[in-house]
């Protein structure tokens, strides 16, 4: 449905104006949960993109196979399986990362974007727009991961990356590593970006300002993309 | 029928490609470190006593590498040089299940030479804070016959700081119960 755009539209939509996390307002849970360092935050949003584009590439093809009634079992095997991968390649190779991404790791197969692109993108498109939106909303959302995560460790540890800071290190804002902290990080991160962005808040709910407009068939009375996906 | 009978078909079919294909990506990711003297462990053992030649005590009577724990829950080995020196590697629930993944080393005594990290999991920049000196250090010397009480926690980081005594306290009392028994060898 959205041949007629350019590819490099697909890609570059999901890192600024469908952000997932900023604008769209997804994958909150890993979001607030591993940005307390930026290394982490890195880590957790790299995962994320790998199995999003392996999921979308795979779905794509798949596409004209899997019956509807089945699919979102099929996809959720699928994202599970490549978040399986990563954990195994993890352990093996980056056990350090692995051990401190613990749980949320795992998690990642029940990231509402992964299964949101999979059922909103990749299931309705062909296998080169998928993977570019995939990779697009991937590095969109390690790139929101990645500012959380660095604030948070620049104002909560005094550190960024690890490397100590002059000043900061000395007595560090922890109320910025603990959840509260998360909360407020994210609140003013979305603020900024709707400032630079330009975006007024609603006055009605239609679709003109629904970020998911463009993939949910711009039908005013089936407006279930963003409730969809939310979920 | 057909139609009926091709959703069911079709999701037994993703399933049972996505699992074969994973039990090849088990197969080629997965090391079995259980009972080998890894090279974190080894470097561990160099923080704690300096240069020496550690191994890992492993029951004799079993095929497969089973490290020796004593029945001590959390307990992931025993190490020493043979001689005089004993680590214990064990995993202890601070804030975060099983957040303390230490190697604690005793003297002679039964008392507490030195602890290294191997992993920790607490929250950074709070339960990471026992790690600091200011705490570690009042856990050397730390004996069987040590009040617990006596140690001042982190602020902030209570489970993280119980954890900690309470491993070292595991670890004392291990090693006063099977002291002829670690050195036997």
């Amino acid at each position: 449905m959205n041949e007629n755009k350019p590819l490099s539209a697909e890609f570059t939509k999901g890192l600024l104006k469908e952000n997932p996390v900023l604008v769209m307002l997804l994958g909150m849970c890993p979001t607030l949960a591993v940005t307390t360092l930026a290394s982490n935050a890195i880590g957790m949003g790299l995962a994320t993109t790998f199995v999003l584009v392996c999921s979308n590439f795979v779905i794509s093809l798949l596409k004209g196979i899997i019956p509807k009634a089945v699919r979102l079992p099929c996809f959720i095997v699928i994202i599970a399986g490549f978040v399986t991968l990563i954990s195994f390649v993890m352990q093996r190779f980056l056990p350090g990362l692995y051990e401190s991404l613990g749980v949320f790791l795992t998690l990642i197969t029940v990231n509402c974007i992964i299964l949101g692109r999979a059922e909103a993108f990749a299931s309705k498109n062909k296998v080169l727009p998928s993977v570019l939106d995939g990779l697009g909303m991937g590095l969109g959302f390690t790139g929101a991961l990645f500012i959380m995560g660095s604030l948070r460790e620049i104002f909560g540890a005094g550190s960024w990356f690890g490397i100590k800071l002059p000043l900061l290190s000395e007595e560090p804002m922890l109320i910025f590593i603990m959840p509260a902290g998360g909360f407020f990080v994210l609140g003013c991160v979305i603020a900024l970006v709707n400032k630079l962005a330009n975006k007024k808040p609603p006055k009605e709910i239609s679709c003109e300002n629904c970020p998911s407009a463009a993939i949910c068939g711009k039908n005013k009375d089936k407006c279930t993309a963003g409730s969809e996906a939310a979920e | 029928m057909k139609e009926s009978l091709k959703p069911p078909i079709v999701l037994t079919a993703v399933c049972v490609i996505v699992s074969a294909l994973l039990v090849f990506a088990y197969n080629f990711t997965y090391v079995d470190n259980t009972g080998v003297m890894t090279e974190q462990l080894s470097a561990g053992c160099r923080e704690v006593f300096g240069e020496g030649e550690y191994h890992i005590l492993l029951e004799k009577d079993t095929e497969k590498k089973t490290p020796v724990t004593f029945g001590t829950e959390g307990v992931l080995a025993v190490i020493t040089d043979g001689k005089d020196k004993c680590l214990i590697e064990l995993e202890q629930d601070g804030y975060a299940k099983d957040g303390l993944h230490l190697l604690i080393g005793l003297d002679t005594e039964g008392r507490i030479k030195g602890i290294s990290f191997l992993g920790i999991g607490e929250t950074p920049g709070v339960g990471t804070k026992v790690q600091q000196d200011a705490f570690l250090s009042q856990l050397i010397g730390y004996g069987t016959d040590t009040d617990d009480a006596s140690i001042d926690g982190v602020t902030a980081a209570t489970f993280s700081s119980k954890g900690m005594k309470a491993a070292c306290r595991k670890a004392v009392e291990l090693y006063s119960a099977n002291k002829e028994a670690i050195f036997s060898e």
